[in-house]
């Protein structure tokens, strides 16, 4: 890049150091122009100023090691504006190289797409819980919710659950500790099931009610594929003159169809449950099979899905000591409920219980 | 629970429907019938039952065959307790109730001269050994299965003790905070009140 340096012919004349150093100058800024990046900025700046092996210490050397006496304070003087020169380039150039390197670090690219976000979806449970909630708030029930840790005279004694009964014992129940002192109605436990709201509503309000009641329950029972401690149900209570099986028959099987799709049929078997007489379990012709027989419903065409049953008269005049209107010889009513999990499972078809706690984003990702 | 078809016609010899029949009639009565399981020629069926707690009374084979006499309009033979009469006795063995809110009576019965060995088919329609194989309970001796029978045809709870082994008399009361107490299993438990 540089005109070859001869001691003997080189021309020490002022117009030619002029032209010289104008070649050097124009050599500098033509390779300054290419260096962008920081790192071949600095390269750059050290070939060229570097105090030892820089390119421009080792010229000035050279021309001055074979200058003759007069020329060598020009010559130098030259030198060191060049340098300051060359000196305030680089400086500029690293300044304006840092800049760039900054703004191409936060640049956007506004012809990239957007970053997508997840789309939060319902949980399966909650779904089924909104849409079993729906169904019967079309045909006129509100929504009722009551506390989770409730006394046994609300989830016992008012439900006709009298102490010692045995129908206790089918709820496996956890109590809270340190209660031994508390008349056994006022002592607290974790709801078994969402029926003691029935009773916060009838104490609240005169009949008629209508009232469809979402809830978290819990028993003491070890979890398996089908059981899980905490689970969900959805209850109904509906009170009124002239309520009969026939309104209860009607409203499940409109809810199972409505759910499950105008083909499913029902059927009503004989139960108990304390807090209804008479009692019974609803079955639905399987809707994995239409009711031919499959592995799903055990070869009967059947499935077993909720309790229902007309309120206990006992659970009546419990409900009356606070509100008179519920006398029984007036008025009548049908209670039911049902497994949340259950029918989430039967409706995505979901084989462990588990699944709906475990917080997978595969899992959940697929109710999107 | 666990119910023979077998033991419960021994109660109803005139039950003529089968057995398949039986089980429908007696789920949609409300004595529901969850599985049925075919036990070969001539041991008939076992029905695996889940019976609510209001019908406590039909938790055993009588009480079964109770409910489906009243289905069919079958008459139902009382059960024949073929004991001797008791005689009082001078020194009769001491019972005492401390916890009267928690048993409010006791039944007891002494017999002497009991050879305890392996069980008997007393009578027609107690055929133990067939009874027990079929249901899986296993056999003890003959006093113990005694009480086992008795448990599972008319659902009452009975214990046999050997009175030369007692000392001092029966006494039910409330266990002591922290008793320890062995059980039949053999295992140590520790009792509140």
């Amino acid at each position: 890049m540089m005109t070859q340096v001869n001691q003997d012919d080189f021309d020490y004349s002022e117009a030619n150091l002029a032209k010289e150093f104008a070649s050097l100058e124009a050599s500098a800024r033509l390779a300054a122009a290419n260096a962008t990046t920081p790192e071949e900025i600095e390269n750059l700046r050290l070939a060229w100023m570097g105090r030892k092996q820089g390119f421009l210490q080792a010229r000035s050397s050279q021309w001055l090691k074979y200058a003759p006496p007069e020329a060598k304070k020009p010559l130098g003087q030259q030198f060191n504006a060049l340098k300051a020169l060359l000196t305030g380039l680089f400086d500029q150039l690293k300044s304006e190289g840092s800049t760039d390197a900054a703004l191409a670090a936060e640049a956007i690219d506004i012809t990239l797409p957007g970053t997508r976000r997840l789309t939060g979806a319902e949980h399966p449970i909650t779904k089924t819980l909104n849409e079993l909630t729906r169904i019967f708030a079309a045909l006129g029930y509100s929504i009722g919710v009551g506390p989770e840790v409730e006394t046994d005279f609300y989830n016992f004694e008012s439900m006709n659950f009298p102490p010692g009964h045995p129908a206790r014992d089918t709820q496996d129940t956890l109590v809270v500790a340190n209660q031994d002192r508390r008349p056994l109605r006022d002592r607290l436990l974790l709801r078994t099931h969402t029926s003691p709201v029935q009773m916060r509503t009838m104490e609240s309000q005169p009949p008629p009610v209508r009232i469809v009641i979402p809830g978290k329950v819990h028993r003491n029972d070890a979890q398996d594929a089908t059981h899980s401690p905490i689970f969900h149900q959805v209850e109904g209570l509906c009170v009124d003159k002239n309520i009969t099986f026939s309104d209860l028959k009607g409203t499940l099987d409109h809810a199972m169809k409505a759910l499950f799709g105008s083909s499913v049929k029902t059927r009503f078997f004989p139960s108990f449950f304390p807090f209804t007489e008479p009692s019974a379990d609803v079955q639905i012709s399987c809707i994995f099979c239409g009711g031919k027989g499959c592995r799903k419903c055990k070869h009967s065409g059947w499935i077993e899905l909720l309790g229902c049953g007309m309120v206990d008269p006992a659970v009546f005049a419990f409900a009356a000591e606070k509100q008179p209107g519920y006398d029984p010889k007036r008025i009548s009513g049908f209670a039911f409920g049902m497994g949340v999990e259950r029918i989430a499972m039967m409706k995505y078809g979901i084989s462990e219980i588990g699944s709906f706690y475990a917080g997978d984003m595969r899992f959940l990702g697929q109710f999107a | 629970m666990k119910t023979l078809t077998k033991w419960l016609r021994a109660y109803l010899p005139a039950l003529s429907v089968s057995d398949a029949q039986l089980a429908e009639d007696l789920t949609l009565r409300g004595i529901a019938v969850e599985g049925t399981f075919d036990l070969g020629p001539g041991n008939g069926t076992l029905f695996e039952m889940d019976i609510t707690t209001n019908r406590v009374d039909a938790m055993n084979h009588y009480g079964v065959a109770r409910e489906a006499a009243a289905i069919y309009g079958l008459p139902l033979p009382a059960l024949d307790f073929a004991l001797p009469a008791a005689k009082s006795s001078d020194k009769p063995y001491p019972v005492r109730i401390e916890a009267e809110d928690a048993c409010g009576r006791f039944t007891a019965r002494v017999l002497h001269n009991v050879t305890i060995g392996e069980s008997r088919d007393w009578f027609p329609g107690a055929e133990v050994s067939t009874y027990f194989a079929l249901l899986e309970q296993k056999k003890i001796s003959n006093a113990v299965d005694a009480s086992n029978f008795a448990w599972l045809a008319m659902g009452q709870p009975t214990h046999v003790f050997d009175l030369d082994k007692l000392e001092g008399g029966i006494v039910v009361r409330r266990a002591r905070k922290g008793e320890k107490f062995r059980t039949l299993e053999g295992v140590e438990r520790v009792l509140d009140s």
